[in-house]
C-alpha cells in the first residue's frame, strides 16, 4: 500500500491568493480622484470657464 | 519589539502563501492563542478593532451575525481578555467595546500585510471563509489549507508540523473535513 498524500483542489490556490488581493475599484476610483485634483492643481491654464473657455 | 522585527522579517522573506500562514498565526495568537477559533470569531475581533467603542448591535449589523452568535463570541471574546467593556457615560445600557492588551498588539502584526487596513483583512477572512461549506471553519483549518496549497504535494506528517498543535484526533479530524469539504484531494503515492 502507497503512502497517503493531500494535494489541494485544482485552481483552490489562487482562489487562495484573492483573499490576499482586495478588489481594487475603491482604489482606483481614489486614483483617478487624485490624478484629477493633482492635474487640477498641476496646471491651472487647463482650468476652463463656466463658458468653457479657458482661463 | 522583537516580535515586530521577526514579523517585518517574515512578512519579506514570505511569498504570498506562506505570508498567509503568517497572518493567521496572527490572528491564532490576537485569539489566545486558540487555533480552535472559528474564523468568524476573528472577523468580530478585527470589526471591534477597526471601529473603537462600537457596541455589540453594530457589530451584528455589520457583519450580519445573529444575536445568538454574536453574544457567544462577545462573551468568549472578554473572557480571554481580548476586549474590554465600557458602559456609555450617556446611557448606562449601552456597552462600548474595545480591543485591547495582547489581542490588540497580535492583530496589528496581522494589519501590516495589509498596510494597516481593517477592511483589507476583514476580505481576507470573508474570502477564506467562503471557501469552506462546512458552517464554522477554524482557524486550524485554514492553516492547513494555507500549508497544503504552500507545498503542493503532501503527507499527513508535512500538514502536522505545518499546522497547530493539538490532540492528533483533531488534527485528522480537521484534515478529513477538509477533504470531505472537496478542498483538499487525499490520494496514495
Amino acid at each position: 500500500m502507497g503512502k497517503t498524500i493531500y494535494k489541494t483542489q485544482i485552481g483552490l490556490v489562487e482562489q487562495l491568493l484573492l483573499a490576499m488581493n482586495p478588489p481594487a475599484v475603491a482604489v482606483s476610483a481614489r486614483r483617478d480622484f487624485l490624478t484629477v485634483g493633482t492635474d487640477r492643481e498641476a496646471r491651472p491654464e487647463q482650468v476652463r470657464t463656466l463658458d468653457n473657455k479657458p482661463q | 519589539m522583537q516580535n515586530q522585527l521577526k514579523s517585518a522579517h517574515n512578512q519579506a522573506s514570505a511569498n504570498r502563501i506562506q505570508q498567509m500562514g503568517l497572518i493567521l498565526d496572527h490572528l491564532v495568537d490576537a485569539l489566545g492563542g486558540d487555533p480552535s477559533s472559528p474564523l468568524r470569531r476573528a472577523q468580530i475581533l478585527v470589526d471591534i478593532d477597526a471601529h473603537p467603542d462600537t457596541t455589540q448591535s453594530e457589530v451584528m449589523e455589520r457583519l450580519n451575525l445573529t444575536k445568538s452568535m454574536i453574544n457567544r463570541e462577545i462573551e468568549w471574546l472578554y473572557d480571554q481578555g481580548c476586549i474590554l467593556r465600557q458602559p456609555s457615560s450617556q446611557d448606562k445600557r449601552v456597552i462600548h467595546i474595545v480591543t485591547c492588551g495582547y489581542s490588540k498588539k497580535n492583530l496589528g502584526l496581522a494589519l501590516d500585510y495589509f498596510e494597516k487596513s481593517h477592511k483589507n483583512l476583514l476580505f481576507f477572512l470573508e474570502t477564506i471563509i467562503n471557501l469552506f461549506t462546512e458552517q464554522k471553519p477554524t482557524l486550524r483549518d485554514a492553516k492547513f489549507l494555507v500549508a497544503a496549497a504552500d507545498m503542493g504535494t503532501s503527507s499527513r506528517q508535512d500538514l502536522f508540523a505545518r499546522g497547530y498543535a493539538g490532540a492528533q484526533t483533531t488534527n485528522v479530524r480537521a484534515l478529513d473535513n477538509l477533504v470531505e469539504q472537496g478542498l483538499l484531494v487525499k490520494t496514495e503515492e
